[in-house]
C-alpha cells in the first residue's frame, strides 16, 4: 500500500518537473513567443528586461523550479504567460462548457451504447444485430472529427438547421428557458458528433465479452423468462462499466489478466468467467515460463485449445461455487476454471 | 465610404435612433483579451478591439489623416514639436468632461507603464494649455503621427491616477473611453466581446446600437454569414466568389503582409551579395503565386515594401526569373556545374532550406519551401528542406543558425518606420542587416526627415540598396478576402489601422458620415 502510494507520488513529481521544463526546453522561450512574431511591436531590450523580470525569467533555474513547487503545493496554478491570467481562472471558465459538451456525450453514448449493446447481443447473429454490428463497424472506422464536419456541412451549412459555430447566441438577451432552447441548439451538433463517435466502441464492448456467456446459456434455455433482461444486464455491465471507469480514471477500467490473477482464478473454489477474444473459455493450464495460458473455448473440443498469452484473457463476473439462480445463468453449469495440471 | 443623404433613411428604419439595432463581426480567434490598452493582446485584432472605445489625438480613414480628439495639428519645427488643438465637447463615458491635462497625464502614464504598441521615448515633454497641448520631441521624429498621436489612446486622469498595476485592472470602469462605443461585455471563455452605442459621442451619430464579436472559423464564416449568425467576417479565398455571388460584398486585403525568403547574409557563400543575387534570379515568384497560393497573391517586390504602399519604391530592381543568369552570376564566383549541380573545390553546392508546416495567421510554408526547392536545384543548387515546428524557425534564424528560411510578417503599410524594423531591428522577422554602410544611413536618415518628400525619396532610395543587396527576398503578398452585408461601408484605412493594422475594421465606419 505504501510502496503504492510512494510510486504515484514519484510520478507525480515527474510530471511537474516535465511540466516545468519542457517549455523551458523548446527552443525560444516564452517572451518570444508572445512578442516576438509582432512585427507592430519592437521588443526593445528595456522591455524585453521588464518583461522577464515580471514573467520571473531572470532568475536562475532552480530557483524558478523552487518557486513554481511552493506556489503549486499552496493551490496556485501560476499566471498563464500567453493570456496574461491566473491560469486557474482559465480552467475555471472553461469547465462548465466542458462538462456541458463532453459529460453529456460520456452519458448518452454509455447509456445508448449499453442498451443497444444488449439488445444486439439478445439478437445474436439476427439481422437487427448485423445491421446495428455493421453500422457499429462503420462508425468506429470514422475518424470523430469527420462525424462533427460532415454534421456541420450538411446540418449546419447546407440545411441551417443548426447553428455553425458557438456555444450559445452572444448578446441575445435570452434567459430562463429561452436560454437553454438557444445553448440546447447550440450543443446538438457537437453533442451529436462526440456521442456518436463514442457510441460505437462502448456498443461493440458491451455486445461482445463477456455478456456472451450469459445470454448464450439464457438463449439455450428456450424463450426469455421474465427477468432475463435483468440477468443479461447484469452479466454484460463489468466490461462497459470497466471501459466507462477507464474513461473518467484512466488507471482503472479493464484489467488485462496478469499471471499471478489467472493462477488464482485456477486456483480457486469459485467460479470465475474468464474471455478470450468475446469467447468464454477455460484454462486448461498455465506455463509460468513464457505466462501463457492453454485454453479451451467453454463448449469447444481438444482440437480448438490453444496457448495464449494471460494478457489477452479478460476476467468476467465471479459465481459463488453454487451459482446462484437468480444473478446466474442456471441451465448451462458455469464453468468451473479448475483443472488437472 | 458610400454618400448618405442628409435626413435620408433605408426602408423600415427610424431616422435618429442608430438604424442597426445589432452587428456582428466574425473572428477566426476570439480571445484578444480585455480591450483596455493594457489589457489587449499586443496584436492587430486587439488593437481594432480597444479603438472602438478609446480615442487618440488623430485618427485615420481610407485617404488619411482625420480628427479625433484633436480638430487640428500644427508641426512647429522650431521647438521640434507638435501643438494639437482639441475639441471641447468631449466626454468620457462615464460623464466625465474631457480636459487637456488628459493628455498631459496619459504621456506621463506611458512613460511610467508603457503602451506595448507604441514607443513613447521620444516624447520630451507635454503641456496643456486651454485646449491646446504641445508635445515636444527629443529628436526629429518623422513617425510621430502615425505612429504615437495616431496610436496612443488616451486615458482619463481621473480613472487611472490611482492605478498601479494597470495590467489587472480590468472593471468596467478600466473600459471607460470617449469613443463612439461603450463598453459592453467582454468573455474570455467563448472569445465574444459586445459594444453599446455611445449616444453622447462627440462625432457623428453612431449607426450600430449593438456591436458584437465572436468566434467563427475562417472556413464557416461564409455558413455563418448565410445564415445571418454574422454581418462580417474573413471569408477563405476559393468562397470569395461565391460569397459575393450570394450578395455580400466581399474587400480584398492590400497588399500588407509578406512571405519572405530569410537569408544568412552572414555565413558563406551567402554573404556574397551576387550569390544571394543569383539566388534571387532562380526563384520564380510568379510560379509560387500561382501554385502555392492559387493565385491568391501578389509577386514579392525585392525592396520589400509593396506596391500598394505610398511608400513603394518602383525603381528598385526586381530580378525576373532568370536562371541563366543565376548560372553566369555562380560561375563567376567559381563554382563549376558537374551532373545536375554546382561544386567548387570539390564540394557540392548545397543549402538548407527551414520552414514550418504551421503558421500564425497562415496556413504554413511547405508548397512555398518545395517549389523553392525544385526551382533552386533546377538552377543546380542542391537544397535540403527541413520543416519544423514555427518557433524553432523562429529562434534558429534569431541565432543566426540557418541558411535559408521561410517565414512570413506584417507591417508593411504604415509609416516607414516599419521598413527599417524589418531590415535593422533586431527581432528575428528583420533581415538584421546593417553591412551596407550607406543603406543604414538612409535608414536612419529618414526617421529624422520632416519634410514628406524628402523622406520619400530616402525611403525609396533604401528599398532599392536593398533590392540590390538581397539580405532577405519577399515571395509574395497575401490576399484576403473580407465579406460583409453591406449594411456598414467598411473600408481598408490608409496603411492600416493606427499603427498599420491591415484589418478593414475602422471605428469610423461606424459613424455616420
Amino acid at each position: 500500500m505504501y510502496s503504492k502510494l510512494l510510486n504515484y507520488a514519484l510520478a507525480f513529481f515527474l510530471i511537474l518537473t516535465l511540466n516545468f521544463l519542457l517549455p523551458r526546453m523548446m527552443p525560444g522561450d516564452p517572451l518570444m513567443a508572445i512578442h516576438g512574431g509582432e512585427m507592430l511591436v519592437e521588443l526593445t531590450p528595456e522591455r524585453e528586461a521588464a518583461l522577464r523580470e515580471r514573467y520571473a525569467l531572470d532568475q536562475p533555474l532552480p530557483q524558478q523550479f523552487a518557486n513554481y513547487l511552493g506556489r503549486l503545493a499552496a493551490g496556485d496554478l501560476g499566471q498563464s504567460y500567453y493570456y496574461a491570467v491566473p491560469v486557474s481562472e482559465l480552467i475555471r471558465g472553461a469547465v462548465p462548457w466542458t462538462l456541458l459538451l463532453a459529460g453529456s456525450a460520456l452519458v448518452l453514448s454509455s447509456l445508448l451504447g449499453i442498451i443497444l449493446g444488449i439488445e444486439a447481443g439478445w439478437r445474436h447473429n439476427r439481422s437487427p444485430d448485423r445491421a446495428l454490428v455493421g453500422m457499429a463497424g462503420l462508425l468506429n472506422g470514422f475518424p470523430d472529427f469527420l462525424i462533427g464536419a460532415l454534421l456541420l456541412v450538411f446540418f449546419g451549412a447546407g440545411l441551417a438547421w443548426f447553428p455553425v459555430s458557438g456555444a450559445l447566441t452572444p448578446y441575445a438577451g435570452l434567459s430562463g428557458w429561452a436560454l437553454v432552447a438557444d445553448v440546447a441548439r447550440h450543443l446538438f451538433l457537437p453533442l451529436t458528433a462526440l456521442t456518436l463517435a463514442n457510441l460505437a466502441g462502448m456498443f461493440l464492448l458491451t455486445r461482445g465479452a463477456p455478456a456472451a456467456t450469459g445470454i448464450v446459456a439464457l438463449r439455450a434455455a428456450g424463450p426469455p423468462r421474465s427477468g432475463g433482461f435483468v440477468v443479461v444486464l447484469h452479466s454484460s455491465l463489468p466490461a462497459p462499466l470497466g471501459r466507462l471507469g477507464h474513461d473518467i480514471f484512466p488507471e482503472k477500467g479493464v484489467v488485462r489478466m496478469d499471471f499471478e490473477r489467472a493462477r488464482e482464478i485456477v486456483e480457486s473454489d469459485k467460479t470465475i468467467e474468464v474471455v478470450h477474444s468475446g469467447r468464454p473459455v477455460w484454462i486448461e493450464g498455465l506455463n509460468p515460463e513464457n505466462k501463457t495460458a492453454r485454453i479451451r473455448p467453454l463448449n469447444g473440443t481438444a482440437e480448438e485449445v490453444i496457448d495464449v498469452s494471460v494478457t489477452q484473457l479478460v476476467e468476467g463476473r465471479t459465481y459463488s461455487q453454487q451459482p446462484d439462480s437468480d444473478t446466474a445463468p442456471s441451465i448451462v453449469p458455469p464453468p468451473t476454471t479448475r483443472s488437472p495440471r | 465610404m458610400r454618400p448618405v443623404a442628409p435626413g435620408s433613411a433605408r426602408p423600415g428604419e427610424t431616422p435618429g435612433a442608430a438604424q442597426i439595432p445589432t452587428y456582428v463581426i466574425a473572428d477566426p480567434t476570439g480571445d484578444w483579451d480585455f480591450p483596455n490598452p493594457f489589457g489587449h493582446y499586443p496584436r492587430g485584432p486587439g488593437y481594432i478591439r480597444m479603438s472602438l472605445i478609446f480615442d487618440t489625438l488623430v485618427w485615420k480613414d481610407a485617404d488619411g489623416f482625420v480628427p479625433a480628439l484633436a480638430t487640428a495639428w500644427e508641426y512647429d519645427p522650431e521647438a521640434n514639436a507638435y501643438v494639437f488643438t482639441l475639441r471641447e465637447d468631449v466626454t468620457w463615458h462615464d460623464g466625465t468632461p474631457f480636459p487637456a491635462d488628459d493628455v498631459v497625464f496619459t504621456f506621463d502614464y506611458y512613460r511610467e507603464h508603457p503602451y506595448p504598441l507604441a514607443d513613447t521615448g521620444v516624447v520630451k515633454s507635454v503641456e496643456a494649455e486651454g485646449n491646446r497641448v504641445t508635445i515636444a520631441l527629443s529628436r526629429p521624429y518623422a513617425p510621430f503621427l502615425e505612429m504615437i498621436a495616431g496610436t496612443v489612446p488616451i486615458l482619463p486622469r481621473h480613472i487611472w491616477r490611482n492605478v498601479t498595476d494597470p495590467e489587472n485592472f480590468r472593471t468596467p470602469e478600466a473600459a471607460i473611453g470617449t469613443g463612439p462605443f461603450k463598453y459592453g461585455d467582454y468573455n474570455k471563455e467563448l472569445g465574444t466581446y459586445l459594444y453599446l452605442a455611445n449616444p453622447d459621442y462627440y462625432g457623428d451619430e453612431v449607426l450600430v446600437e449593438r456591436l458584437s464579436f465572436v468566434r467563427v472559423t475562417e472556413e464557416m464564416t461564409p455558413a455563418a454569414l448565410k445564415n445571418g449568425e454574422v454581418h462580417r467576417g474573413s471569408v477563405p479565398p476559393e468562397t470569395a466568389d461565391a460569397v459575393e455571388d450570394a450578395g455580400f460584398t466581399v474587400l480584398k486585403s492590400p497588399f500588407y503582409w509578406n512571405a519572405k525568403l530569410m537569408i544568412n547574409h552572414r555565413k558563406e557563400p551567402l554573404d556574397r551579395k551576387e550569390f544571394r543575387q543569383a539566388l534571387a534570379y532562380a526563384i520564380d515568384r510568379n510560379q509560387i503565386v500561382e501554385l502555392a497560393r492559387r493565385g491568391h497573391a501578389l509577386a514579392g517586390s525585392a525592396g520589400l515594401l509593396p506596391p500598394d504602399s505610398e511608400w513603394f519604391a518602383p525603381g528598385a530592381y526586381q530580378y525576373p526569373h532568370n536562371p541563366a543568369r543565376t548560372a553566369e552570376l555562380l560561375e563567376n564566383l567559381g563554382y563549376t556545374k558537374t551532373g545536375g549541380f554546382y561544386t567548387k573545390n570539390g564540394r557540392l553546392l548545397e543549402l538548407e532550406l527551414i520552414y514550418s508546416e504551421r503558421f500564425v495567421y497562415n496556413e504554413g510554408f511547405a508548397r512555398e519551401a518545395e517549389l523553392i526547392k525544385r526551382q533552386l536545384e533546377n538552377a543546380g543548387i542542391k537544397i535540403n528542406l527541413r520543416s519544423m515546428e514555427s518557433k524553432a524557425v523562429d529562434d534558429r534564424v534569431l541565432r543566426w543558425d540557418f541558411e535559408l528560411a521561410v517565414i512570413g510578417h506584417g507591417a508593411l503599410g504604415g509609416d516607414p518606420l516599419q521598413f527599417n524594423r524589418a531590415v535593422m531591428g533586431q527581432g528575428f522577422n528583420s533581415a538584421r542587416y546593417e553591412a551596407n554602410e550607406a543603406l543604414t544611413a538612409l535608414m536612419r536618415r529618414q526617421v529624422t526627415e520632416m519634410n514628406a518628400a524628402k523622406r520619400l525619396e530616402l525611403v525609396q532610395k533604401a528599398q532599392e540598396l536593398y533590392a540590390e543587396d538581397v539580405p532577405a527576398l519577399t515571395l509574395y503578398y497575401p490576399q484576403w478576402y473580407f465579406a460583409h452585408d453591406g449594411r456598414i461601408d467598411h473600408y481598408y484605412t490608409k496603411g492600416g489601422v493606427a499603427l498599420g493594422v491591415p484589418i478593414p475594421i475602422n471605428k469610423m465606419a461606424f459613424v455616420r458620415p
